[in-house]
């Protein structure tokens, strides 16, 4: 059993280093957006993330990088097809009222020539 | 390897070593502390770390019983995490030291009675008390009131470090990760670009003098929640070691010598 006292020499030996090319463990924290921070939360702790950064390789952090962009990219396709989608509603309605109003000009105009038309053969 | 004369009893041998290109030693460097604030605002400097241990016989309660506060604490035992210390290299600039490992603490109290305190393992933070569990509290800089832990920075001298607890969820904490970021520019030798972009770049961290430091202050009411509180003792710990880190690679070395060839004997 070793000795209840601090080791007061410790070393790793040589070992292969990694490589990262951004300084993942702090970055990681700062570039989750709040929906992702509150699902790491879930899945305990922003600090569980960073010791994720530490121990996963570095093709798995470029995945999961990856992943959260497709998500955010789906996330605006939809938004741009709802804005469209919105845009030709509002395409329709306009159309509609000028159609309306049109109609309604025809029938100003008919009536005018109509009273005046009368006028002349009283 | 020049056309040197070879001494006739040696010959030409291919030795594969560790060539070290470059070295860098911390002195003196504190591997467990917390921030420092200032009127609510973090600094960036380094403070002992403060926790708040549970008086003996005290539980968090309406009116707690005073119970018994801290005399002397004593570190026994300093467990570091496997594969750890390790080296990253960052950008192809910095070398990124993690250092994770636990403290276990033999705590006596005024009555007599001993405990056994395991950090962080044992810490909380006061809205997040468990009697199974919480044997001291941190300030609410160092772990949140949800149970999160905070990152803590140093970030006012060169090369800067990090200090956070690993966590697997509320209330359970694992380690502290002390982190520190050598620029390349820091190591003696320095180191060429070839050398850093070398695939077989290996590095060797060596931790030596590892000593500790003990402050049992007084005794400090601590609340647990809007109608409990509980008595604990104020203790400021600091942990300070020597980090040498030293990169290089494998490299032959052609030396004369004479291989001892030992031959079995049958």
């Amino acid at each position: 059993m070793e000795e209840f006292s601090p080791k007061a020499i410790y070393s790793s030996g040589w070992k292969r280093l990694c490589r990262e090319e951004n300084d993942y463990g702090m970055n990681r924290m700062y570039e989750l957006s709040e929906t992702n921070y509150e699902e790491a939360i879930k899945k305990n702790s922003k600090a569980n993330i960073m010791s994720n950064a530490w121990n996963k390789p570095i093709q798995e952090i470029v995945l999961e990088k990856a992943s959260i962009y497709e998500k955010g990219q789906k996330d605006i396709i939809e938004k741009i097809i709802q804005l469209q989608n919105e845009v030709d509603s509002m395409k329709e309605l306009l159309k509609n009222i000028h159609l309306e109003n049109e109609i309604i000009k025809d029938k100003t105009n008919k009536n005018k020539i109509g009273s005046k038309l009368s006028g002349l053969f009283k | 390897m020049s056309e040197e004369a070879i001494k006739p009893d040696l010959q030409k041998i291919d030795i594969l070593a560790k060539q070290v290109l470059g070295k860098k030693v911390l002195q003196n460097t504190e591997t467990l502390w917390q921030e420092e604030y200032s009127a609510g605002v973090p600094t960036g400097n380094k403070r002992s770390f403060r926790i708040y241990v549970i008086n003996d016989g005290s539980t968090p309660g309406a009116q707690p019983s005073p119970g018994s506060p801290v005399v002397c604490l004593k570190l026994c035992k300093r467990i570091i995490e496997q594969d750890y210390p390790r080296n990253t290299l960052i950008c192809t600039s910095k070398s990124k030291i993690a250092h994770r490992y636990e403290l276990v603490l033999l705590v006596e109290f005024e009555n007599g009675n001993f405990d056994v305190i395991t950090l962080p393992r044992n810490l909380s933070n006061r809205l997040q008390y468990d009697a199974a569990i919480t044997k001291a509290f941190v300030d609410s800089t160092v772990i949140d009131a949800a149970g999160v832990p905070i990152l803590q920075h140093q970030n006012q001298n060169t090369p800067y470090e990090s200090l956070i607890i690993i966590s697997e969820g509320v209330n359970d904490y694992t380690s502290f990760e002390y982190t520190v970021a050598i620029p390349f520019t820091d190591f003696s030798p320095r180191l060429k670009p070839c050398y850093i972009e070398d695939p077989s770049l290996q590095s060797y961290i060596l931790l030596k003098c590892f000593r500790y430091d003990v402050d049992i202050n007084d005794t400090f009411l601590v609340s647990t929640g809007e109608t409990t509180s509980v008595w604990t003792t104020i203790v400021e710990l600091t942990v300070t070691e020597d980090i040498i880190d030293k990169l290089g690679i494998d490299q032959d070395v052609i030396i004369q010598g004479k291989v001892d060839n030992y031959c079995c004997d049958y």
